[in-house]
Order: C-alpha cells, then structure tokens, then sequence
C-alpha cells in the first residue's frame, strides 16, 4: 500500500512536471526551427542571421570553424553565424528532410556529385556575381574539370581534394622479402607485393572497405576502372561507360586480388582498416588523406621517417596518370541570404582560413601557399599535392542524377558479390552496368 | 509444483538459469568491456576488463547529454498527451455499451499490428506537405498516436474492474462527466494509469525508426539516432558507442526493474509490442 | 441511450479518432494509393497501375523469402526459450527474483543499443565469442559472424534475445494461473512430468501461445533497428528484409511509390500469417479435449 502512495507521487509529479515541459519543449521546437532556419533571415535588430554546417567530428569541425566565425562576425557586424554540428553519416541519412522541410543551413560543406540530388538542386543558388575574384581564381584547373557540372552558373566552391594514394607498411614489405623503400608503381608489381605479403608474412596483402551501405568499395572498384578506362563511370546522362575491354582489365585486376585480401572485407569500412595497417595485420591499403591521423596520432607528425610509406597509386597497363578524388566545397542554399552567405564562404576560402580547415581535419593542401605552414612540411603532402596537381582526377558517381546515392546502393552489390567470390568478372561487369542503367532508367 | 523437485531436476533448472542469464547478459557485458578501453588498445582480446578508463564515460556523457534531454522530453510529452487523450476514450468504451464500440476496439488492435515502417513512408510525405517535417512537436504528435492503442486497451482493462457504483454516487453528488472523470476516476486510478504511463515511455524513449524519417537536426536528435550516429561513423569509436550506450540503457533499465511487477501485469493485459 | 450520453461518448472519443486518423488513417489511405503512382522521373504524380510492383518484382521472392527465414527463425526459438524460462521460474528457489530480473532486462533496451551491443559481442577482432573461442583453442582464426553466410544468423540471435523476455513474461503469468489440483490428481493418477506436461500444462497455455506467437510475429516481421544497425542489409542482400528494402526505396532512391509497393507486400504477407495461425491454433482445439 505504501508503494502504491510513492508510486502515485512520483507519477504526478513526474506528470506535472512534463505537461509544463513538454508545453514549453512542443513551443521551442516550433518556434525555435521557424526563427533559426527559417526563410526570412533577418532578425529584430536588423543583422542577417546564417547557419553554417561542416559535417564532420566535432572536435575537429570546432578546432578551425569556431575561431573563423568569430572573427568573421567581428569583421562584418551585420552577419550573425551559427554553426551546427554532424557526422558525416547522420549528414548523409538525413539531408533529404532537412532540404524537404526547407530547415537546412545557409552555408553547407557539400559533395561534387550530389549537384543533382532531387531534394537538394533547387535549393542552391548561383554565386557568380557574389563571390571575389580571388576566391574562385586560386583553385587549380584539374580541380574545376573535376566539378564542371556543365552550367554557365557558379553553385559549389570546392574547398578540399582527396585523392586516393598507396599507404603500405615498411615492416610488413620487409618481413615480405620486399623493398621497403621501392613501392609497387604498376597494377602488376601491385600484385606481386599483395602476393608476396599474404604467402610470406602473417598479414593480407591488401586491406578492402567493403562495408555495405557506406560508397566505399564503390570507390574502390571504380578508382580502377577509371584508370584502365580513362573516363568516368558514368556518362552526364548516368549510363554505364565501362563495358569496354579496359573496363575488363580493371575488373579482372580486382578480381586476382580477392585472395590477398583481408578477412571477412563486408566487415570492414575504411576507418577500420586503417589501424590493421597501423598494427601491420595489412601490408597495404588504398585511402585518402583521412587516414592521416590515424597514423600521426601513433606515429608522430614525421611519418617521412614511420614504418608508414605513402605513395602515388600504381599506374594501369596504359601507363597514365589517374586517380580517383572526391571534392568537398561550399555551398549557399537560400536567395534571402546568398549575400551573406557569399562573404562567409568568401572568408572560409581565405588561404589562411583554407589551411587551418586542412589541418585540423586531416585534408591535404589545396594550395601552393599553405606549403610553407609547418604542418605541411613533410614531404608525404607533397604526394598528395602533386596528384591534384598532374593527374587526371575522377570524381563520384551519379553528378548528374537526381539520385546519386541509388549508383552507389545499386552497384555495391554487385561488387560485394565479386570480392566475395561469388561471381566472376564478366559477370561482375555485366551486373553493375545493369545495375547502373536500372537506376537511369528509373529516373527517367 | 511448488516442493522443491527431485535431485536432476534441481540441477537440471539450475544449469539452465544459469545459461540463460549468461546469454541474457553477455551483450550487455561486452558494452562494458568496450566502453572500458582505451581507444588505441581496442584491438586486443578481452575476456574480462583490462583496462579501466572511465573518462570514456564522461567523454560519451559529453557527447550525448543533450540527446537524453530530447529522449526525457519527447518520451514526456507523449506519456501526457497519451494519457490525457485515452483516459476519457478508455473510460467511454469501458462503461459504454454504445453501437460501434466492437469496431473501435477492432481498430485500436489493427493500429498495433502496423509496425512504423510501413506508414512512415507516407506520414513523412504528408509532413512534408504540411511543411512540418523536423519538427520536435511532429515527433511528439507520432509518438502518441503509436502508442495509444496500447494504453486506452490497458485503461479500459483497469476501468471496467471499477465499481459501477462510484458513477451512481457521483452523479448524486451533482458532478458532470468531466468533475467524475478528474474528481472520481482518476484519483483511484493510479496503478492503471501508471502502468500505461510507464509504457509510453520506455517505447517512446526506445523510438529509433520515427524519429530517423521525421528528423534531421541533430540539435533534436532523441538518443537512440545519436548511438546510431556514433555506430556508423567512418571511424568507428568502439569505446564511445559502448559508454554512450550503456549510458543510455539506464533510464529504461531502472523503470523496468523499479516497476517490475506493473510491467508484466500490463504486457499480460495486451499491452503488445514484442 | 440519452442525447446527452451519445454526446458525452462522442467528445471522450473524439480526439482518440482524430489522432488515429492523423497517424495511421490517412498515411495507411495513403500507401495504398502511392504504391499505384510515379514518384520522380516522366510519370511523376502519375496513376501507373503495377509499375512499381514491377520495378521490385525481381526483388521479390528473395527478400520475402528472407522476411520470412527472420521472421520464424526468431519468434519460434524465442517461444520455446521463453517457455522454458517461465517453468523454471514457475516454482521458488533461492535468487529467484535475480533470474527473473536478468531475463526480463533485454525487453527494456533500445533496438538500437541491441544492435549495438550484438555488433560488439561479434566482432572479428575483439568480439567476446571469438575471443573465448580462441582462449580455449577452439579455432585459430576468428569467425566472422557479420559475412555473407552467417549474417542473418547472426542477427536472428540478437532478435531471439530482445524477445524471450516477451514471451517469457506472458508465460510466467499464464503459468500462474493454472490450478494446482490438476498437478496433484495428474500425480495421484501417476503421470510423471512430461505427460503433467503434455496434458496439463501445454493445453492450459494454448491461449497465451497463440496470443503471444500472433503479436511477436507481427513485430519481428518489420523490426528495422536491429537488421539496420548490425549489417545495413547487407553482405549483399544477406539481411535484406521487408523493412530494410522499405526504408532504401524511400531514402537511397527517393521513391514513395516503389516504398509504399513494399508496405502492402508486407501488410498482405502478415494478414495471411495471422489468419494461419488463428486457423492453426483453433483447429488444434481437439487435440486438447480431455
């Protein structure tokens, strides 16, 4: 009877206690997404209110966005900012609604190949006559045919490039019987190394993000088909450029290194590999620069003098210059407060700005200038750097399509099926091309 | 059956408890062994806890505090609108025998049977079109409609074992319907609106498939999408997600234990959700 | 019945239909007129007739047919399970109320957090399975329970155990209410225990197991959490159910239409389920007949 009473007491106060939150909270909540994101972008006092997403970690997102809004709001006292925070993958599930209710951020840190996207294109406004002439002027050629989506308009301002580069461990190779300081240049000394690891050492030859529902083993495969290809995936029309003997070679080339891969690749997505690499479990892994840190943070700044070699990617049969990279850059997303918006993005592509964004995220620089900070100094950027510089670069999949996401679903699969084994590459080839135009022809 | 059994009996139920409550354990277990370790050691094998790094806890706590908050208030507000809502309806159908009450009941058990995925496609179109989707008040309207089936079929099991007497004497008395339903009902109430309420809030709390089509600020994030975030990062940190999700765990895990007893009466009494 | 009356039901149950109708009503109208129209593309808006069944046909017979391996794959383990929890808690012993406790513990945690803890307990690396495997000799290498093989094993057990509480608790209080004479004359008459069993105990729980089949059916059938935080679907289409082909047709293709065609396949699928089992169940009546 006792605990009936106390049970009784607690329930009305805990029910008193809510009915007035939970007023307050439903208020908050409606009140609170009209007035921050809302479409009218200026408050009482007159200054024009912007939010600003990077998705990302936090703290690293924190480490050079903070301290950059600050000193923008300083500098243009009409222009109140507030920064929202996300992960890349709450980011990437929920951009649809936040673009459907029409409560996304002004200013977003977005993809070259989601230009398209069906809940986002109408969104983004045409910078042009808003942003300087320094902005646009500083970014390199190579990088611009990376993200011409074919419009006279200026809707993306690209910030960072990764391409893809060799991370290989220099105990691994030697334990292998291999040169340490001699990394394969070519798909078939690439082979040999991945052989000679797995049958001579205790570690795979190769590490394989094939995680499912994440476009990384898309990227994987395709950063090879590129190369044996030299085109895209896809046509601006989204149908399949690949079948074709060179789209063949690629294929089989991935095919041969099944038996050097890690155990179980469905496990594993690139943030896991990259500490087998660390631990020698792996004696190479394809990645881009965000694997950095993960090897700083074990090995010190230097890791010119680690066990962790980092090279360019070994070339096809037909001896070119190519690589995947994937662009990251700036967007605005409302008419209302484009102006605003342009100045930010203006000041976030400053050069000083520009290098403390790729430093504490772990990005490789962009521009000449940023070589003479001492966090650049280490002759593995300059790797980095001279991808984006001399190769051809091939970016993501499904630029022109109002889903891009679906390629990546759809061919995933496909590959999936081919790193385990179950298929093989003609079949692999033929699937993913398939898979590629089911998605076109959806849309269409 | 209540004598103590045989001698292999005994053994028999013995080894099978404890078999049971290994397996009832062990995931839970394994968070706490993860949530334990330091993040660069997370690659060695553990059988039990060797490392004993309880910042993770405040790291994840950080992290995620905020996320309890909207968890509290969300499953909050749907506790009262809930009961606010089914009250009078359970109280109606209980004492009622009016024409259609079969096929209100009908209803109300064919709405448990549709789990969220299969309408939200739709909800979120139509939220969409109403211009209200990421909105913490859509999520708290969703809640509650999801889960009051369940409690008016948990209030009117309680009300029809009210006396019919208290009517009569409140109606001498000269209390309209509202004055007998706050007056009267409620107040004796308790344990059944209790149980409902628990309910409520523990499925509300637990919500992970609305909140994941309806949502997208993080700022409004419930828990559950937060744990998500963190299990599907590109660098996964194992110690963060098992602190944050042994940290999460504990509100529902309390009220179960705490309300043990209200629980089982109210699964028992229909109170679906497997 | 007075006006006054009629009126009174009408207003307590008013704003019961309006959120009814709110939440399920008009999106469930509306699923079933979606699944018939185009969503992107040229017929946008459009009455498309069967196109968007169509569209999925080739997913079909596989995803049903994995739906349904998870389906009774998890619900009939977890009756049994749940049963023999219920009979051993059905008498007193010393730290009874700790095995009762520990066994209902799964049913208070987040799908989620289920998801999430399976995730670790399975891990090639440091998964606890694989760990005591290896310390006790038993393998060299780790298994990797999340491959294409084993995937949906491995998320059936973490489905087995959300849901023994469920039915465990249901049983618990079912056996509670069986008369003790019908144990004692059992006894006298000179039954051992599995025929008290057979013909005491199992008919008295009729009622409770189809209840309890029928409910932890139609919630294992569409569980989402779990499937989408230990494996996406994936390796492949190892995982891929119901719910999870629901959530890529609404999300990765943007589809409504294609989306809402998945909603009614699984609304037909479990209406069939549970008028099978109440088929099932009622004609087993006659076994039971003493």
């Amino acid at each position: 009877m006792k605990k009936k009473r106390i049970l009784s007491l607690i329930l009305c106060v805990a029910m008193a206690g809510t009915l007035v939150m939970g007023c307050s909270s439903s208020s908050d909540g409606g009140e609170g997404s009209g007035e921050e994101t809302g479409s009218s972008g200026t408050s009482s006092d007159g200054k024009t209110k912007i939010t600003v997403i990077r998705p990302g970690d936090q703290e690293k997102v924190q480490a050079f966005l903070e301290p950059a809004v600050e000193q923008f709001m300083e500098d243009n006292p009409d222009i109140e900012v507030e920064i929202k925070y996300e992960s890349w993958t709450g980011w990437i599930q929920t951009y649809p609604t936040y673009f459907e209710a029409d409560t996304q951020p002004d200013v977003i840190f977005w993809w070259d190949n989601k230009m398209f996207d069906s809940s986002a294109r109408e969104h983004f406004v045409d910078l042009t006559d808003l942003l300087s002439e320094e902005t646009v002027s500083q970014i390199p050629e190579s990088v611009w045919s990376l993200v011409d989506t074919g419009d006279e308009e200026l809707y993306y301002i690209p910030s960072s490039v990764d391409t893809m580069v060799l991370y290989y461990n220099k105990d691994v190779f030697e334990a292998a019987g291999l040169d340490p300081e001699s990394p394969p240049t070519t798909w078939d000394e690439f082979y040999e190394a991945a052989k000679a690891i797995t049958e001579n050492t205790d570690a795979a030859g190769i590490g394989v993000p094939a995680i499912t529902g994440s476009e990384v083993l898309e990227e994987f495969v395709g950063m090879f088909i590129n190369q044996a290809t030299d085109a895209p995936i896809l046509d601006e029309n989204s149908e399949p450029l690949f079948e074709t003997d060179e789209g063949m070679e690629a294929v089989e080339f991935v095919e041969s290194l099944v038996p050097y891969m890690q155990a179980s690749p469905t496990e594993y997505g690139r943030g896991e590999l990259r500490p087998l690499l660390r631990d020698g479990q792996i004696g190479m892994l394809i990645d881009a620069p965000w694997a950095v840190p993960t090897f700083t943070e074990a090995f010190g700044e230097n890791l010119d003098e680690s066990i962790i070699g980092i090279t360019s990617i070994p070339l096809a049969p037909n001896g070119k210059q190519i690589t995947w990279a994937g662009t990251n850059g700036w967007v605005a997303t409302r008419e209302e407060t484009a102006e605003a918006s342009a100045k930010l993005i203006d000041w976030l592509m400053s050069p000083e700005i520009l290098e403390s964004h790729h430093i504490a995220y772990g990005s490789a620089p962009l521009l000449e200038s940023e070589f003479e900070n001492p966090a650049f100094q280490y002759d593995y950027w300059k790797v980095f750097y001279d991808d984006t510089q001399n190769f051809t670069l091939y970016g993501m999949i499904g630029k022109n399509s109002p889903t891009p996401s679906a390629y990546y679903t759809a061919m995933e699969e496909v590959w999936q099926q081919l790193i385990l084994g179950q298929i093989d590459a003609q079949t692999a080839l033929e699937g993913a091309a398939e898979a590629a135009r089911g998605v076109t022809a959806r849309n269409s | 059956m209540s004598s103590k059994g045989t001698l292999p009996g005994r053994i028999v139920r013995t080894v099978l408890s404890v078999i049971f409550c290994l397996f009832a354990i062990i995931p839970i277990y394994m968070a706490v062994i993860i949530a334990l370790t330091p993040y660069a050691n997370m690659l060695e094998a553990q059988l039990w806890p060797h490392y004993h790094e309880f910042s993770n806890f405040l790291d994840a706590f950080g992290l995620i505090a905020h996320n309890i908050f909207n968890s509290f208030l969300y499953a909050a507000a749907a506790t009262v609108l809930t009961t606010l809502i089914s009250v009078p309806a359970a109280y109606a159908l209980a004492r009622y025998p009016f024409r259609g009450r079969t096929a209100v009941s009908f209803v109300l058990l064919l709405s448990q049977m549709i789990a969220g995925i299969v309408i939200l496609p739709t909800l979120y179109q139509m939220f969409n079109e109403l211009g209200l989707l990421d909105s913490s008040l859509t999520v708290v309207i969703v809640y509650t409609g999801v889960n009051l089936a369940l409690v008016v079929t948990i209030h009117q099991g309680y009300f029809s074992t009210l006396p019919q007497s208290l009517e009569e004497a409140a109606a001498l008395d000269g209390c309209n319907y509202a004055q007998l339903l706050t007056r009267i009902i409620l107040p004796i109430s308790g344990p059944g609106i209790a149980v409902g309420a628990i309910f409520v809030f523990v499925n509300s709390y637990n919500e992970f498939v609305i909140p994941l089509f309806l949502l997208s600020d993080s700022d409004k994030y419930p828990l559950t999408l937060t744990v998500y975030s963190l299990l599907s990062d590109t660098t996964i940190r194992w110690h963060i997600v098992g602190a944050a999700s042994l940290i999460g765990i504990i509100p529902p895990v309390v009220i179960f234990t705490f309300f043990q007893k209200y629980i089982i009466q109210g699964v028992t009494a229909g109170a679906v959700k497997g | 019945m007075t006006a006054s009356k009629r009126k009174r039901i009408v207003l307590s149950l008013l704003p019961l239909a309006i959120i009814l109708c709110f939440v399920y009503g008009y999106p469930l109208a509306s699923v079933c007129i979606s699944a018939f129209r185009g969503f992107g593309g040229s017929s946008d808006g459009q009455f498309v007739g069967l196109e968007n069944f169509m569209t999925i046909s080739e997913d079909i017979p596989q995803t049903v047919t994995t739906t349904l391996i998870w389906t009774f794959g998890s619900v009939l383990p977890a009756m049994v399970f749940g049963l023999v929890i219920a009979m051993i808690c059905n008498r007193s012993f010393k730290g009874k109320k700790v095995v009762v406790a520990i066994n209902l513990l799964p049913y208070a945690i987040p799908l989620i957090i289920v998801a999430s803890c399976w995730r670790f307990v399975y891990n090639s690396d440091f998964g606890l399975i694989n760990v005591f495997l290896e310390k006790i000799g038993l393998i060299d290498e780790p298994i990797s329970f999340l491959s294409f093989d084993t995937a949906l094993i491995a998320v059936i057990v973490a489905r087995i155990w959300r849901a023994i509480p469920f039915a465990f608790m249901n049983y618990y209080s079912a056996l509670t209410t069986i008369p003790q004479e019908q144990y004692e004359q059992a006894s006298i008459d000179g039954a051992g225990p599995f025929q008290r069993f057979r013909y005491i105990t199992l008919p008295n729980l009729r009622a409770t197991t189809s209840s309890t089949i029928i409910v932890l059916t139609v919630w294992t059938f569409l569980v989402f959490d779990i499937i989408f935080g230990m494996t996406g679907g994936g390796p492949i289409d190892a995982t891929m159910t119901i719910s999870m082909r629901i959530y890529r047709e609404m999300f990765s293709m943007k589809n409504t239409g294609t989306a809402s065609a998945w909603s009614l396949i699984a609304i037909f699928i479990l209406t069939l389920i549970t008028i099978l089992y109440w088929k099932l169940m009622n004609s087993k009546e006659d076994d039971y007949v003493e």
